[in-house]
């Protein structure tokens, strides 16, 4: 089976819940700092619907980032199961979940966490490089367009304003159209009326149907979302 | 100081304790580095010494030595000359031979002097007042009846198991004979000679049982203490009349101190090569130390800590890690000492040299490589912990120090890097040009490389990067995003990458360099062997070392070998050792003409321009001097020149010149004319001509059985084995170079693996990153490995380039050194060797960084900013 058979188009065909974009099935997640156990999930369950905008709040320390990282495929928890687009994470390989990441997952982090070696299209571009795509500067370029910066397209991040990098990095995690976008803070290293351009741009991409989980402590920016849940000291609770 | 003392306890201290792989790493650089520069020094400190001590060991007390001034030695009646001259207190003759000696227990090559009773009289011991005590060299149990037995000393008769009363057989020119073992030699002079394996018989009967009737090697003489020595002297050289060196103990030696002087200048440039790399490791290492202490250096700094006082502590951390690899590096040159020393003695059995005494290390030794360590490593840490200086205060507190990249801000390279590169090129020109015009001067060829090196060094920062940017097209079309990534990363810090290039640059280039002159040497060896080894058999003496024979031939064998069916004729050769004003010079005495008559194909064409006027200057009792004995006595064809002959000194003409691969003086000379003034009628080898279709093997047979027949001391060789015995006999001297050469390059292997670690380190934020986007661990893989291998790429080119120039100079270097016609050839294999070598290295040094980046957890990557 090759890569693209499993992660590519096929992927849809095999969903066991196609009403669900990414799934928490009672995930607890513990951390040691010294001789102290941290426990940062304490059984979370979360099921986002395809094309649902959900906002994650909490106050700091309360597990945001980490649920965000175990949604993401970036960590895995001790107990419990994390599923996108129905399919288990927890029996796949290191090497699957890098494929899941590139192909069906976008991210959009608070220190917008763009290459600083690559221009603003092969940022954009970038995971579809690593897929040997043909066209992956084409399609960055549409992608860079669509977040109106294509006239920015051939500079490098340390060119770019903050707001101008964070919508880069908007446009990086929409080009594989995937499953679902994860934003962490995205706004959190902005100015107000920068934050309030992102967050307008994650309202219209959910409204053309687009899956998104974003963390925040800000409670302004949770209204953007269609539904928000709380952490709090690792449990969850909907608020709206 | 307090905050210098502060900021180095506490952080520095703790980074170094921190991470250990990172300063092992350093460690061993720096330590492989002095390693092999203290190692070189100590090696031909303690071959030199054990060369001076196995020549006047024998000496004892004497004041003064009359040796023979050739391989013959000295007529017997030298001694009562010597003993009638004013002033001479007691005269000691010896015979000195070396020759294999064989017991229940096995074989070992032994020192068998002969010796009158009085030689113990040469070791007094004495109290601290004058008193006289027992002798440091004692023979217990005497010589046996008839005073034909053999006194041995304890570690020899212990090692081969022979007794007091036990049969020995040792080998002569006339073949094996068996003698008796009649009594032990003690005592505390005993190790002193010959490392102990050393046996002493009484003067008749070593020179009856080595056919050297009524010779000596040397009069050891004890001055009157109412004389003085040098009138003594004096006097001697007068009554002798040049038939005889007349010096201190150990003069006779003086000659041949020439060949570790050439070895030590060779062994010399490798080491230096070798530490000079070993300051990039420390330049990589604390570069790396620096990409991860930016925030900490940046929230030092932001309370309150002074820029020099961050600057200082990294020296220090430097000096530190100089001082603890330094003692590492003297304790693994001391025992990589004692290996090639004995790698040496086995290489230079030729000369009397032995492995058993300690190693000869000085002072100076552990000085030079002291200093030469700390130094290296406060050096290749200047330039980062300069950088240090330049964090700014307020980088701990902004969010993203990643993004501080642009291109070309971090170009470096600047005017005086430059001129830097231009005028060390030039200066090492220069002092190559020099070299040419004063070969004696070994100290300029060591010096034009380092100047050549450096500015090298120099014009890299220039070099590299337009080499990546060349390169970044094709790698990037190969290796699609990983490419891209993997180039990336060596033009985002071109420093770092010039530096691991350039001590790839310099590691290789050294080898392939000196591997190509020594290439273009040996294959000049094998080119003039295979000209002048004319005969298609050879029986050659078993004690053979190259230069001359323990136990020669006698003459009467050839009747016997010309007896064989299928053999014309059999011409003797002999290489004989002379003395030429305190130099040693080599008389390859050959009936060269009868040989080309009696069907040699020797090719003279290959050694001089005029074949027929050499033949002719030997018919007419002249010599053929080397060019390289033209240069240094001075003398040029027509000349006359002094030789000193058993019967004093003799006048020749010197009939032409030719083209030698020694490095002291020599001499072509007809056989008969040899015989007649050396009185010297034995043959290192005899050449074997064969009759037209006889085969080469049948024929070797039937000598065999002649040299079992007559019990002589010799074996026999075919043209090709001799080419090939030659080839490893001088191939064998340059096995220390090639040690040197892999130490050079297991440190350039540590200083890119080490520099790879920087690279991953500094970057786990961006691979992380990465990782995240969906990168598998293997493309992170090969990113790294990609970056790795380019850097071999671009190492192994420059390396051959650079081994090619410097090999052409090595060369030119060794032809003026040799005064022998080297031409250089172009090492087409050995350059595409060192190419595909840079690359594997390189890959290989990377693989361990590479683990450590897809090993690295993606959150915690992210958090690393």
């Amino acid at each position: 089976m090759t890569e693209g058979s499993r992660y590519g188009r096929p992927w849809s065909a095999h969903q066991e819940n196609p009403a669900s974009a990414v799934q928490a099935i009672g995930v607890v997640k513990t951390y040691r700092q010294g001789e102290d156990e941290i426990r940062a999930l304490r059984g979370v369950d979360l099921d986002v619907a395809v094309g649902e905008f959900v906002a994650i709040t909490g106050a700091s320390g309360s597990g945001k980032s980490t649920l965000l990282h175990l949604l993401g495929a970036l960590d895995r928890p001790d107990e419990g199961d994390v599923r996108v687009e129905g399919r288990s994470l927890s029996p796949m390989s290191d090497e699957d979940l890098a494929l899941l990441r590139r192909r069906r997952l976008g991210f959009v982090l608070q220190f917008f966490n763009l290459l600083p070696t690559l221009n603003a299209q092969e940022n954009v571009a970038f995971p579809l490089l690593l897929d040997g795509i043909g066209d992956a500067l084409e399609r960055g370029a549409v992608a860079l367009d669509a977040v109106g910066l294509s006239q920015r397209a051939s500079h490098l991040p340390s060119q770019l304003s903050g707001g101008e990098q964070q919508r880069v990095a908007l446009a990086r995690a929409l080009v594989t159209e995937p499953a679902v976008v994860l934003a962490d803070e995205p706004t959190g290293n902005l100015d107000s009326a920068t934050g309030e351009e992102i967050l307008k741009l994650l309202r219209s991409t959910a409204d053309r149907g687009q899956t998104i989980v974003m963390v925040t402590h800000d409670e302004r920016s949770a209204r953007y979302a269609d539904a928000t849940v709380r952490l709090i000291d690792g449990v969850l609770e909907r608020v709206g | 100081m307090t905050a210098l003392a502060t900021i180095f306890r506490r952080v520095n201290l703790r980074h170094l304790r921190a991470h250990v792989l990172r300063s092992s790493l350093t460690l061993a650089g720096i330590a492989a580095g002095v390693a092999l520069l203290f190692s070189i020094s100590v090696i031909n400190a303690t071959l030199l010494a054990s060369f001076r001590a196995s020549v006047r060991a024998v000496a004892g007390d004497a004041e003064l030595e009359v040796a023979g001034a050739d391989a013959s030695g000295l007529p017997a009646s030298t001694q009562d000359l010597v003993a009638a001259t004013p002033g001479v207190d007691r005269a000691v003759p010896v015979l000195r031979t070396m020759t294999e000696l064989t017991g229940s227990k096995g074989k070992e090559r032994v020192l068998v002097l002969g010796v009158t009773p009085d030689i113990v009289t040469l070791f007094p011991k004495t109290t601290p007042l004058g008193g006289q005590l027992e002798n440091l060299l004692q023979i217990d149990g005497g010589f046996g009846q008839g005073g034909e037995g053999l006194v041995l000393s304890e570690s020899v008769a212990d090692d081969l198991g022979l007794g007091q009363g036990s049969p020995a057989v040792v080998e002569t020119p006339s073949g094996d004979e068996g003698l008796v073992v009649s009594g032990a030699l003690t005592g505390g002079a005993v190790d002193g000679l010959n490392g102990g394996a050393v046996g002493v018989m009484l003067l008749p009967a070593a020179q009856q049982t080595f056919d050297r009737v009524d010779r000596l090697d040397s009069v050891y003489v004890v001055v009157d203490p109412t004389s003085s020595p040098d009138d003594v002297a004096a006097d001697l050289t007068e009554e002798l009349g040049g038939s005889a060196i007349v010096g201190p103990p150990g003069q006779r030696g003086r000659g041949l101190e020439r060949v570790f002087a050439s070895l030590g200048t060779l062994l010399s440039m490798g080491g230096t090569v070798a530490l000079f790399v070993s300051l990039f490791v420390v330049y990589n290492t604390m570069s790396m130390s620096l990409a991860e202490r930016r925030r900490e250096i940046s929230m030092t700094l932001a309370l309150g800590a002074r820029p020099k006082d961050v600057f200082g502590a990294f020296l220090m951390e430097a000096a530190l890690l100089g001082a603890l690899a330094t003692a590492l590096g003297l304790g693994a040159g001391l025992l990589l000492a004692r290996v090639l020393v004995l790698q040496a003695v086995d290489d230079f059995r030729v000369l009397s040299i032995n492995s058993s005494g300690p190693l000869a290390v000085h002072a100076s030794h552990y000085v030079i490589a002291t200093a030469s360590g700390l130094a290296v490593s406060v050096a290749g840490a200047f330039i980062p912990a300069r950088r240090a200086l330049s964090v700014p205060a307020v980088e701990s507190l902004r969010p993203v120090a990643a993004y501080e990249w642009e291109p070309h801000a971090h170009r470096f390279g600047g005017r005086v890097s430059a001129y830097g590169g231009i005028g060390g090129i030039a200066v090492a020109g220069a002092l190559l040009a020099a070299f040419i015009v004063f070969p004696e001067q070994h100290w300029i060829v060591t010096v034009g490389l380092l100047c050549g090196l450096a500015g090298v060094s120099f014009l890299l920062p220039f070099i590299v990067p337009l080499a990546v940017r060349i390169l970044r097209p094709a790698i990037e079309r190969a290796f699609g995003a990983v490419g891209r990534l993997a180039t990336d990363a060596l033009s985002k810090n071109p420093r770092r990458t010039t530096f691991t290039v350039a001590a790839l640059v310099l590691t290789l280039g050294l080898v392939v360099g000196v591997a190509t002159a020594l290439g273009s040497y040996e294959t000049q060896i094998h080119r003039t062997a295979s000209a002048l080894i004319g005969a298609p058999i050879y029986v050659t003496a078993n004690s053979f070392t190259g230069l001359s024979s323990d136990q020669p031939i006698p003459e009467r064998l050839g009747p016997e070998l010309e007896k064989v069916d299928g053999v014309t004729h059999a011409y003797p050769l002999r290489f004989a050792l002379i003395d030429l004003d305190g130099e040693t010079a080599l008389v390859y005495a050959i009936p060269v003409k009868s040989a080309i008559e009696g069907g040699a194909t020797t090719e003279l064409g290959a050694i001089t321009d005029d074949p027929q006027g050499f033949l002719d200057g030997l018919s007419k009792g002249g010599v053929i001097a080397s060019r390289l004995t033209s240069e240094r006595l001075g003398v040029e064809e027509g000349d006359r020149i002094s030789l000193p002959t058993p019967e004093g000194a003799r006048s020749f003409e010197v009939a032409g010149l030719f083209d030698d691969l020694l490095s002291f003086n020599s001499f072509y000379m007809d056989r008969a004319v040899y015989e007649r003034f050396w009185k010297d009628d034995v043959a290192d080898e005899f050449g074997v001509l064969l009759e037209p279709g006889a085969d080469v093997e049948t024929v070797r047979a039937r000598l065999e059985d002649v040299i079992r027949a007559e019990d002589a001391p010799a074996t026999t060789f075919s043209k090709d084995e001799l080419v090939g015995r030659i080839l490893t006999i001088v191939g064998g001297t340059f096995d220390l170079a090639r040690g040197v050469q892999l130490a050079a390059l297991v440190v350039a292997v540590l200083t890119i693996a080490n520099t790879m670690f920087t690279a991953v380190l500094e970057r786990r934020w961006e691979m992380g990153l990465e990782r995240a986007l969906g990168m598998g661990s293997s493309q992170l893989s090969r990113t790294v490995l990609v970056e790795s291998s380019t850097i071999g790429l671009i190492g192994g080119i420059g390396g051959a380039i650079l081994g090619m120039i410097s090999g052409f100079f090595m060369t030119q270097a060794m032809e003026a050194e040799f005064n022998w016609r080297i031409p250089f050839i172009l090492p087409g294999a050995l350059v595409a060797l060192s190419v595909l070598g840079g690359l594997v290295l390189a890959a290989c040094a990377g693989l361990g960084p590479s683990r450590l980046a897809v090993r690295a957890p993606i959150i915690e990557s992210l958090r690393f900013e």
